[in-house]
């Protein structure tokens, strides 16, 4: 059956919506500084009008910021997926973390957009915050159901907890990208061992 | 006669030198209070500082090459401050009410100089030199941390655990991101965080 004129719209808005945040995706890749982009060079790269990008999105920060759902969809998706109902102790804790590790380190071009355009835009400060916050909310409940279970490793608020585990993940992660100093599997490793104590006490 | 000039020329040379002085601070001083009012470091410009100093944009530009590095001059009293903090470390006894004391310091610098340490923060991302800066007082706390875990481990007042290095690496960034985002974001309350912080400093360190 032929798709209706309606779902023709969808699907076309769709595919020039996916060219558009694919285009950004290409130019953050590609080494170029949040600072240098520019709604022209996404056009080009899209291989779209300038004023085709106006109909689809406000300006590039809204772009960016679809890039940045993305990351949380996935991340968010991966953790509950997996990881609020594995409880088989430290070891799928190991394996959740090296796969949060790896989305992020997958949108690491994105996070350093973000973490730029957060120092220089109130709407994307405004957005950093929130994609912080959109793990300390799964991770809360990981503590409660952990506590639940009978693992206590600190007796901490687990939503404070939550926010400093998450805080100090993010940072360290990072770091590890902008600096490329410490290799990431050492910095893996301090970083699960301190969830691990934090978490479950041994 | 010879005695004479050298005398005059070295007053001159002094009040040169006093003057240089009064106008480097007056440019510093400047930027302080701009930062302090409340601006974003992305919207200080030249102009408003030497507006601030009551200088001309040629006499700014005979002291300092460009804004970050008059932010940089003020960035040296963060980080004097910061290292006022580790300067005992190595010659003291670190324990659990010690950590919660250093954090309370730590935490204390950095609401002091809130408005400088955003300042700075943003402007690690649009210019190396105060990247690399910023980062550097990150570093002085990692490995006077590491040599204090080490130490408590080797006296027996610690149970092994991870790396010390990279503990120490996990620690510190935690702390200075969870004070930062407290102060900044004011989001969750700053002495509750402080609070998490210090149980996870102790459990990471003495298991307790």
């Amino acid at each position: 059956m032929a798709d209706s004129p309606n779902s023709e719209g969808i699907t076309k808005r769709s595919e020039v919506e996916l060219k558009i945040t694919g285009a950004l995706r290409s130019l953050l890749d590609g080494g170029t500084p949040w600072g240098s982009v520019t709604v022209d060079a996404i056009a080009h790269e899209a291989d779209i009008k300038r004023t085709l990008f106006y109909v689809y999105f406000p300006d590039r920060n809204a772009v960016l910021i679809r890039l940045g759902n993305q990351l949380i969809e996935t991340t968010v998706q991966g953790i509950e997926a997996h990881w609020l109902v594995a409880a088989d102790g430290p070891d799928s804790l190991r394996k959740e973390m090296e796969a949060f590790w790896r989305t992020q380190e997958g949108f690491s071009p994105v996070l350093r957009a973000l973490m730029e355009g957060a120092t220089v835009d109130p709407e994307l400060k405004e957005y950093w915050k929130t994609l912080s916050r959109a793990f300390v909310e799964p991770t809360r409940r990981r503590i409660e159901q952990l506590r639940e279970a009978g693992h206590q490793g600190t007796d901490a608020d687990p939503e404070m907890l939550a926010l400093c585990l998450i805080l100090m993940t993010e940072k360290v992660l990072l770091e590890g990208l902008q600096l490329g100093g410490s290799s990431n599997d050492e910095l893996v490793n301090a970083a699960f061992e301190l969830w691990k104590l934090v978490l479950y006490g041994s | 006669m010879g005695l004479y000039f050298t005398f005059m020329s070295n007053v001159k040379l002094g009040k040169r030198a006093a003057h240089r002085e009064d106008v480097e601070h007056r440019i510093v001083e400047a930027l302080r209070s701009l930062i302090d009012g409340g601006m974003l470091w992305r919207d200080v410009t030249i102009a408003e500082i030497t507006n601030e100093a009551q200088i001309t944009r040629t006499v700014f530009y005979i002291y300092f090459k460009d804004k970050s590095s008059v932010l940089l001059r003020l960035g040296a009293e963060v980080k004097e401050a910061l290292h006022e903090i580790t300067h005992d470390w190595d010659t003291s006894t670190m324990g659990p009410d010690v950590i919660r004391r250093d954090l309370q310091r730590y935490t204390e610098v950095q609401r002091k100089h809130a408005d400088l340490t955003r300042a700075l923060r943003d402007a690690t991302h649009l210019t190396p030199e105060v990247q690399k800066f910023w980062k550097a007082i990150a570093r002085d706390f990692i490995a006077p941390t590491t040599r204090r875990i080490l130490k408590e481990r080797a006296e027996g007042r610690a149970p092994d655990g991870p790396d010390a290095q990279m503990l120490a690496y996990c620690l510190i960034l935690m702390s200075e991101k969870v004070a930062f985002e407290a102060l900044h974001y004011r989001g969750p309350d700053f002495d509750a965080v402080l609070d998490t912080a210090h149980q996870i400093w102790l459990k990471m360190i003495y298991g307790i």
